[in-house]
């Protein structure tokens, strides 16, 4: 039956492998001609010549792969349409189809096999819609029943994996007892071939998810632990690493029906593997404590909220990892000394693993993990073998987060000398992990850090390391920041007020300049070095006391020089890694622009203001400053110059006006837009009614931004709650906006909470409190600041029935946050005072009293004092109506 | 991913997760800005010191003005003003008493950096850098102290305060708003002129009634001031209990030093004498006479002020400019007026909105 036309497919398709560049560019072509002119013939040929044995082994194999990449795809889109797609052929194909690629399963010499990836696809789009009823049971025959060559037994289980690992939750739960009792089939010691071992191996890893019913039968349970475990002691390596991934999963999805099997089992099975020398094997056993620690703390924590709220916890910790502790971490440690040399960044090694396991297991475990790591420490922390040293700053700084503040601090404080010390060390590993292992004290105990016995040695040690390796010096970076935290914390007497002074004024210039000349190193790129030294120099300024306040002035006129000189090197960019460097390169410095501006003093500010908005319209006007991430730093950049200035913000906004604009309208960059959103807003509140005759083409990019549907929803919130800002700042002028605003406002409104959609409730939600935000604002501005209300806010009398409607239905459908109960209640305070008596009727109501009687009790204070308020203007009205 | 746990390994800094707090941080300032200029038109100052909100007046003054001109900014808090101490209360116990220099009653406000004064009508009189919370330090807060202050000395005794940077104050007790105040005079110096500290702020003594030897030496001590300068105007009482109250209050109370023995039964160093017109056994009279005196004065200016709004429109700005520029002089004179003592409480008058005028005249007859 092989017809011309199948030959010439066979030829072509056997030139995939071709080493030949152009014969292969003419095969990919003709295939890809072929898909596009009749996809079913096509694909049904495929299967012709995957299923006919006397077809060359390579023809075959390229067959199945085409016909698999018509089938699935890692993208998810298109996944979706191939399957639609699948829908449309002639059933008489899709069936011929699916009868040569079963038919195939099993007759090919390759591994792995592709029949059984072309099953499992065409079953992943089959089986949820109730298609190919039979499959499975052909499938598990295929491996059960006796006579079954290897090659079917391997190809099936591998086409139970592939479904296993692919298919769409709640399907396959129907038939996990026939796939289990094939996959466990496959499993058995006295199974033969090892390649149909390892299959099965595999294929129970992807099904454990919906094997649940099965776990929960004893003998069910039994007879699963019992093959995984002795396919843990198989001689070849991959069955065994497979089986140990097998337990590393059934550990965390089936904690609770452990019990029976860890001490007797689990626990030695697991203990050997870590011991092994075999890394493979070694870091399956180590992720499995890993993984007993992280399900053990979140029990913790499960039960401590349980005790909280004074109910029984559903599942409890059997504490497995303490009672391990003693045997494990001596093997960790161990490890830990077997680092590799020239480290990549990427690869995953036992020594990383141990790093990692002793964390969560002091996280777990908490002080028990001192007596037994305290010991290895001491003994190796000055070994004259860099690997003992390291192993043992390493064991140091990966249990530090997990003991009690009592314990550690003498813990900290003991070690400092010889840590500082070993940031000197000889070995860059060493200095490295001493540098991440401050890091992280700096992060943890700070407290410890700040002692004033060893400060000055200390700083002096970390400024000598901002010149060291670069993942060094970043690691040193990070020390700072927590550091600058605790310094400044320890000074500040009353919350908010900043200190006089700190521990490290005396300091502060020299650690500044050096962070400064660290930003500049060449090598900044590695390590995230620049991000993280600019990082550092941001909360080192946060963090200054009044008398470093000079250089902060400084650092001011050094940011801003660097800003203005980067945006000279544009023009020296030529390739795509060094337009991403400088991109970052300039947000970094707008950020740190918002940080050293936030600490200027109002009455400096008029000095630098001019250079610094010339500086960021520069920016706004290069082609750097129309990539989204500069664009979006900017932007807040400016929110935090116009919060200095003021109303002295007017003097720019001709220039800045249609960078404004460009930002609101950036609907791609979403954060862009959100971020000009932000801006606008602010500059109202500054500039107030000078904004007037920016106000019509900004009120038209911001209506038009909450028509387009392919705007990001987060930003039209934003947009609304602006709408009250600018009501507010205006006055009388946002008239002519007013009645398309309330359109919005309405349907805004009117979105109704959908019990059963959580996120779209919290957005919701915050639709709503931006909305009572801008009738806020828009009521506010036209009444006017007199205690009688402007007649202009009388435009708002038509739409009080609607809007008091909507606030009962806020106060009525519960879960109330305190922010928008604050904002409803002054809202309700504002409508009283701008319409006196007439709301009465409205008003005076059981849903709102009772709201505002809530909101009385919130500890928060503007809202406790907002609800009373609302409640005084109420009475207030009521009052009125009496008397009248 | 091999392990579920690489990302930690020698986890350092989180750049992203910075930024995110920054950006957090950011948003939750806007909102906080965006709801203090809400509250601004709400009258919730007299509940909340803390907010930032100057009353409505302030922002009509200004936009007038044309724009945040520093100067004739009114108050945005209202000082605490006292009844006459009619009898004996029967828990002297509960009082204290409180000396006071002659001079002009006044607020400061230390906050964004600046330090204003304004009298007791609200307006600005005064703006200089003192080393007050609010202005040197911790400038997102604020200090407000209810004082007096004396021209001669250029200085400011200080009452009573609303807020104390951080410290809100107004619902705090008497006794703990004096000790608030004592322990932050005792631990700064306000008092020195420095470069940040432009004006001299005194602390006045705070008697308690139940140490009756201290009550008595201060009645007895004559000048009680070195040299009589600042003179003694008279003494205020307050009661240990009372919050700070902005307006009005019963539970702060005043006579001048005369009147001690009449009132209380205690004596005062001869020094102190009355004016003619007064009857020693008759204060409560006196009491009466003066504030009848007063209120023909109010009552003259409100006149004054009514003739003038019902001007035509263009009338009226000019009124009211030439009414900002005379407002100095006016105080001057209508102090002129007054009785040469107690100016402290009735000194400066409303002089700007109408219906805290039309208040005026039964706050002065409950005086």
């Amino acid at each position: 039956m092989t017809s011309d036309i199948a030959m010439q497919l066979i030829a072509i398709l056997e030139k995939t492998v071709s080493p030949d560049k152009n014969e292969l560019l003419s095969a990919k072509n003709f295939l890809e001609q072929a898909a596009a002119s009749n996809l079913p013939e096509f694909l049904k040929a495929l299967s012709e010549i995957l299923v006919n044995t006397t077809n060359s082994a390579v023809a075959r194999m390229a067959a199945g792969l085409q016909l698999k990449n018509h089938l699935t795809s890692k993208d998810e889109k298109i996944s979706q349409q191939y399957e639609e797609r699948w829908h449309q052929f002639p059933t008489e194909i899709r069936e011929l189809i699916k009868n040569n690629i079963l038919a195939a399963l099993g007759t090919e010499n390759t591994r792995p096999s592709c029949a059984a990836q072309c099953v499992a696809y065409v079953a992943v789009i089959e089986l949820p819609i109730n298609r190919w009823n039979l499959l499975i049971q052909t499938l598990v025959n295929k491996v059960v029943s006796e006579g079954s060559s290897e090659m079917h037994r391997e190809a099936a289980l591998e086409a139970i994996g592939y479904i296993c690992q692919d298919i769409r939750h709640g399907v396959m739960e129907n038939q996990a007892n026939d796939v289990l009792t094939a996959i466990i089939h496959g499993m058995r010691k006295v199974e033969p071939s090892n390649h149909v071992r390892l299959a099965a191996t595999t294929a129970l890893l992807n099904s454990l998810e919906f094997t649940k019913s099965n776990f929960e039968k004893d003998i069910e349970r039994n007879f699963i632990m019992e093959v995984v475990c002795e396919a843990t002691q198989c001689q070849d390596t991959q069955i065994c690493v497979a089986a140990l991934q097998c337990l590393v999963k059934i550990l965390t999805l089936y904690y609770q029906f452990m019990e029976p099997y860890m001490a007797q089992a689990l626990f030695p099975i697991t203990l050997a593997a870590m011991k092994s020398d075999n890394d493979a094997v070694a870091l399956q056993g180590i992720e499995f404590w890993s993984n007993v620690c992280d399900e053990e703390t979140d029990l913790a924590i499960e039960s401590q909220e349980a005790t909280d709220q004074g109910r029984a916890p559903q599942r409890v910790s059997k504490h497995y990892a303490r009672g391990a502790l003693q045997y494990l971490t001596p093997v960790l440690v161990e490890k830990l000394t077997k680092q590799d040399e020239c480290d990549d960044e990427d690869s995953w090694s036992p020594s990383k693993a141990a790093s990692v396991c002793l964390m969560v297991l002091a996280t777990c475990c908490e002080d028990e993990i001192v007596p037994h790591v305290l010991p290895f420490i001491k003994e190796n922390i000055e070994s004259p073998n860099w690997r003992f040293r390291d192993a043992a700053v390493m064991t140091f700084g990966s249990v530090l987060n997990g003991l009690e503040t009592n314990t550690l601090k003498p813990l900290v404080e003991q070690a400092m000398p010889t840590l500082i010390r070993l940031m000197y060390d000889n070995s860059v590993i060493v200095r490295d992990t001493t540098a991440w292992t401050f890091g992280r004290i700096c992060d943890i105990i700070p407290e410890a850090a700040i002692n004033k016995t060893y400060l000055q040695t200390l700083l002096e040690c970390f400024v000598k390391s901002l010149k060291s390796e670069p993942r060094v010096a970043a690691n040193v970076c990070w020390a700072f920041i927590g550091l600058s935290d605790a310094a400044y914390e320890a000074a500040v007497t009353t919350e908010g007020e900043t200190p006089e002074t700190y521990a490290l004024s005396p300091f502060f210039e020299y650690i500044i300049t050096q962070l400064l000349v660290t930003t500049d190193r060449s090598d900044g790129a590695q390590a995230n070095l620049r991000g993280a030294a600019y990082e550092a120099l941001m909360d080192m300024i946060k963090n200054s006391p009044l008398d470093c306040y000079l250089v902060v002035q400084r650092t001011t006129l050094v940011i801003l020089e660097r800003l203005n000189q980067v945006m000279q090197m544009e023009t020296q960019i030529n390739n795509h890694s060094d337009r991403h460097q400088f991109n970052d390169l300039q947000s970094l410095l707008c950020a740190t622009l918002q940080s050293v501006l936030r600490k200027v003093h109002e009455q400096d500010a008029p000095q630098i203001s001019d250079a610094i908005m010339t500086a960021l319209l520069t920016m706004f006007n290069s082609s750097t400053g129309k990539a989204g991430g500069v664009q979006e730093d900017a932007f807040l950049a400016v929110s935090t110059l116009v919060e200095l200035l003021g109303v002295q913000f007017a003097k720019y906004m001709p220039a800045f006006k249609d960078f404004l604009i460009m930002g609101l309208k950036n609907h791609q960059e979403y954060q862009v837009c959100c971020a000009s959103v932000g801006v606008t807003g602010d500059i109202f509140r500054a500039v107030k009614d000078q904004m007037v005759p920016y106000c019509d083409e900004i009120m038209s990019v911001m209506l038009n931004n909450l028509a387009e549907p392919t705007l990001h929803r987060s930003v039209k919130p934003q947009i609304l709650s602006a709408f009250g800002d600018i009501a507010l700042s205006i006055g009388s002028h946002f008239l002519k906006y007013l009645s398309v605003v309330l359109d919005m406002l309405r349907v805004a409104s009117n979105l109704q909470i959908d019990a059963n959609n959580y996120d779209m409730n919290e957005y919701i939600n915050e639709l709503r409190e931006s909305v009572l935000e801008a009738y806020t604002g828009i009521i506010q501005g036209l009444k006017g600041m007199d205690q009688t209300a402007h007649p202009d806010v009388m435009h708002m009398e038509p739409h009080l029935a609607h809007i008091i409607g909507f606030i009962k239905r806020i106060a009525q459908e519960g879960d109330v946050s305190d922010s928008m109960m604050a904002s409803a209640a002054g809202f309700i305070g504002d409508l009283c005072t701008s319409f006196g008596s007439r709301l009465c009727p409205m008003l005076d109501d059981a849903i709102i009293t009772h709201f505002l009687v809530e909101g009385k009790r919130s500890k928060g204070q503007r809202t406790k004092m907002l609800c009373t308020w609302a409640a005084k203007e109420i009475k207030k009205i009521n009052n009125q109506v009496i008397a009248q | 991913m091999i392990s579920a746990f690489q990302d930690l390994y020698k986890k350092g800094l989180d750049a992203g997760e910075q930024q995110k707090q920054r950006q957090r941080q950011l948003l939750e300032q806007q909102k906080l800005r965006r709801h203090q200029e809400q509250d601004v038109i709400r009258p919730l100052v007299q509940k909340s010191p803390k907010s930032e909100a100057p009353p409505k007046k302030h922002q009509k003054r200004k936009q007038r003005a044309g724009g945040a001109n520093a100067q004739h900014q009114r108050c945005p808090f209202r000082p605490q003003l006292s009844e006459w101490l009619r009898q004996k209360p029967e828990d002297l116990d509960a009082w204290q008493l409180v000396p006071c220099p002659a001079g002009a009653r006044c607020l400061v406000v230390a906050k964004g950096g600046r330090t204003r004064a304004y009298y007791k009508s609200g307006w600005q009189f005064d703006d200089f850098r003192s080393s007050l919370p609010g202005d040197r330090l911790l400038q997102r807060s604020q200090t407000v102290l209810d004082c007096i202050y004396v021209k001669e000395t250029d200085s400011f005794y200080v009452l009573d305060a609303i807020t104390f940077g951080q410290q809100d104050l107004q619902e705090c007790e008497a006794t703990f708003r004096f000790y608030w105040l004592k322990a932050r005079f005792d631990e700064n110096d306000y008092a020195s002129l420095s470069e940040h500290n432009e004006k001299s702020f005194f602390l006045l003594d705070h008697h308690n009634f139940e140490d009756t030897s201290a009550v008595e030496e201060t009645l007895q001590k004559y000048p009680l001031w070195e040299e009589n300068k600042p003179p003694l105007d008279g003494f205020l009482f307050y009661h240990k209990e009372a919050s700070y109250v902005c307006g009005s209050t019963p539970l702060v109370c005043w006579l001048f030093p005369f009147m001690l023995p009449d009132v209380l039964g205690l004596p005062v160093s001869g020094s102190y004498t009355a004016p003619e017109d007064y009857q020693a056994t008759q204060p409560l009279q006196y009491m009466e006479e003066f504030d009848r005196k007063l209120k023909e004065k109010v009552e003259a200016r409100l006149k004054k002020k009514k003739e003038r709004k019902a001007a035509p429109e263009e009338e009226k700005m000019e009124a009211q400019a030439e009414e900002e520029a005379e407002d100095s002089d006016e105080y001057a004179a209508l102090k002129g007026l007054l009785d040469q003592q107690r100016r402290l409480e009735l000194g400066e008058l409303d002089m700007d909105c109408e219906e805290e005028v039309e208040e005026l005249p039964s706050a002065v007859a409950n005086c």
